[in-house]
């Protein structure tokens, strides 16, 4: 037997020696043999990239299963389809999903849900909500304990203004983790959007419980930190909202940009008429994020080039890990270095980011190989590799501009309301100057004068921080304002 | 003055009012915390802020000040990515 035929690889791949078997497959899809007919090519394609996936190098298999699909009997196509989910679903990568769906047929033997789910998931991509929906219901009705399904649909409702319903998909999808502990992703996720859509329904109090339930060391407590301070904020808690926000503003959090959490803390020292804080808060701002607005600018102006947005992207990634090790960061590019770190967590270019260390990863893995010393699978892969790479990077450059732009817009929102909020801070001053000069002692002898006196005040002002030394993770969340309601009738 | 205030803020928190009425019924979960007072007798009472206690200046420009945040929509939106698989 010819050992170069898909009958002697056969052996290989059922006793799953895939490493021996992928140079013989690659000669057989790839090279120009005579003897090989077009469907043992297309065979061997299948099985290559079948031998890749098992092998871990997602993205190099993907290519030889695209080329199987269509050309093959229905039965090789389907195998081919649903490794290419599976590698679609690895790789986070919604243009490969988009061709694997649009290669499914309903009247093979796939599984419908893996059907209904995937297709709702390209049209979601394409911003075709309705459909997308549709697929998402059908989804459901074949497993109702699809999580993409339940969380979609509630987003849907959202979007639709019904907290409601939205609510009763997000509860199921919650329900399904409740043996997880909270620290797992989904279950997290589900709590979080619970919470939201309780504030989206306007039940601050129920709210705020359930964004209580996030733990300290969540990915996304954070988050909820900012979201809850606004659930007490409107249910006119002013003194818990602020409380909140003090926590997001301790050195823990100094590496984020956050100039809405500092707006938001303005405004309500502005409804309670702490001048003293509020000139603070003012003074913060107008130090940290008033003048990026002009940085910015100048940025857009300059037309940077691909390499240039490139190149920041990397710096900002290796300066963060000097940041968060306890060094001092050295960036030196057009962007505020915090500005940018946050634009890298936008969905779209953390997503894209992703894929190119997986593809990194992927490769450095091959040259680590013996496939590597083969020079026809070398250049197959290099080809692919790079190709990968330089269209990820071109997606993330147009995704990048986009969300300096959002940002930009957003940042010149905050500093309008920042222009009146310093003019108004400066009135409440005057005012209380002014009312304070007409008091007698005995009135000034209030609760606050008396907190002045003590030493923590001295030190703090209003924030009350009950530990020393630096911020640790289990003491984030313990701020107490302690501050009282300054506003006198005039 | 306080009266126009309290107009004011019921334009931006009409939400507070509103809350009371919506359907959702979220069953608190029962929070594993034991507060030992040992044998000392507590007696508090719980207090919500009261509008009548808020006062601010009317030339305030509410409006333009306060972008309130209705939804927390495109969080949920970027969160879904994790349910993908």
């Amino acid at each position: 037997m010819d050992k170069n035929t898909i009958n002697s690889v056969k052996p290989l791949m059922d006793s799953k020696k895939y490493q021996q078997a992928v140079p013989i497959l690659f000669k057989i899809a790839y090279g120009n043999s005579n003897q090989i007919t077009p469907k043992q090519k297309t065979i061997a394609q299948q099985w290559l990239g079948v031998a890749l996936f098992r092998l871990g190098y997602n993205q190099a298999a993907a290519f030889p299963l695209i080329a199987s699909i269509g050309q093959a009997d229905q039965s090789v196509s389907e195998k081919s389809i649903l490794t290419l989910i599976q590698i679609t679903d690895k790789l986070n990568d919604k243009s490969l999903l988009s061709y694997a769906v649009s290669k499914l047929d309903m009247n093979t033997k796939l599984s419908k849900e893996i059907f209904y789910t995937k297709s709702a998931e390209v049209f979601l991509n394409q911003d075709q909500v309705q459909l997308a929906d549709e697929n998402f219901l059908k989804a459901l009705q074949v497993n109702p304990k699809n999580e993409n399904a339940l969380y979609q649909l509630g987003l849907s409702y959202l979007k639709k203004n019904n907290p409601k319903k939205a609510y009763s998909y997000f509860e199921q999808l919650e329900s399904l983790y409740s043996g997880k502990s909270i620290l797992d992703e989904k279950k997290g996720l589900a709590t979080l959007a619970i919470a939201r859509t309780l504030y989206q329904a306007k039940q601050w109090n129920s709210a705020i419980e359930a964004y209580r339930d996030i733990p300290k060391n969540y990915e996304f407590y954070r988050q909820s930190q900012f979201e809850m301070a606004w659930a007490h904020f409107r249910s006119l808690n002013f003194r818990a909202a602020l409380g909140t926000i003090e926590t997001l503003q301790t050195p823990f959090y100094e590496t984020y940009y956050d100039p809405e959490s500092l707006i938001l803390r303005m405004i309500i020292l502005m409804f309670v008429c702490q001048s003293e804080d509020l000139n603070s808060a003012v003074q913060k701002y107008e130090a940290a994020y008033y003048p990026m607005q002009k940085q910015i600018e100048n940025w857009q102006q300059k037309n940077s080039t691909n390499s240039d947005i490139i190149e920041m992207i990397r710096q900002t990634n290796l300066n963060l890990k000097l940041v968060q090790n306890g060094y001092q960061q050295k960036f030196k590019t057009g962007l505020p270095f915090y500005f940018v770190r946050t634009i890298l967590s936008d969905k779209k270019i953390n997503s894209q980011h992703k894929l190119i260390s997986k593809i990194k990863e992927e490769r450095i893995k091959f040259k680590k190989s013996n496939l590597y010393q083969i020079k026809s699978l070398r250049i197959f892969f290099e080809k692919i590799y790079t190709s990968r790479i330089q269209t990820a990077q071109q997606k993330i450059v147009t995704d990048f501009k986009r969300a300096v732009n959002v940002q930009f817009n957003d940042l010149k929102q905050y500093n309008s309301q920042f222009e009146l909020i310093k003019y108004e801070a400066l009135g409440i001053k005057k005012t209380q100057l002014k009312l304070a000069s007409q008091m007698t002692v005995s009135e000034k002898n209030s609760l606050e004068s008396n907190l002045q006196k003590s030493s923590y005040y001295s030190e703090n002002g209003f924030r009350y921080w009950p530990f020393d030394g630096e911020f640790w993770i289990d003491e984030i969340g313990n701020y107490q304002y302690v501050g009282i309601n300054r506003c006198i009738s005039e | 003055m306080n009266k126009y205030f309290v107009s004011l803020t019921i334009v931006f928190f009409t939400s507070a009012a509103l809350s009371q009425d919506s359907d959702i019924v979220r069953v608190p979960k029962k929070r594993r915390i034991t507060l030992n007072f040992g044998a000392d007798m507590v007696k508090a009472n719980a207090e919500n802020p009261d509008l009548s206690n808020i006062h601010a200046s009317k030339n305030f420009n509410w409006k333009k000040m306060i972008k309130i945040k209705e939804n927390f929509i495109p969080e949920v939106e970027s969160n879904g990515q994790a349910f993908e698989k």
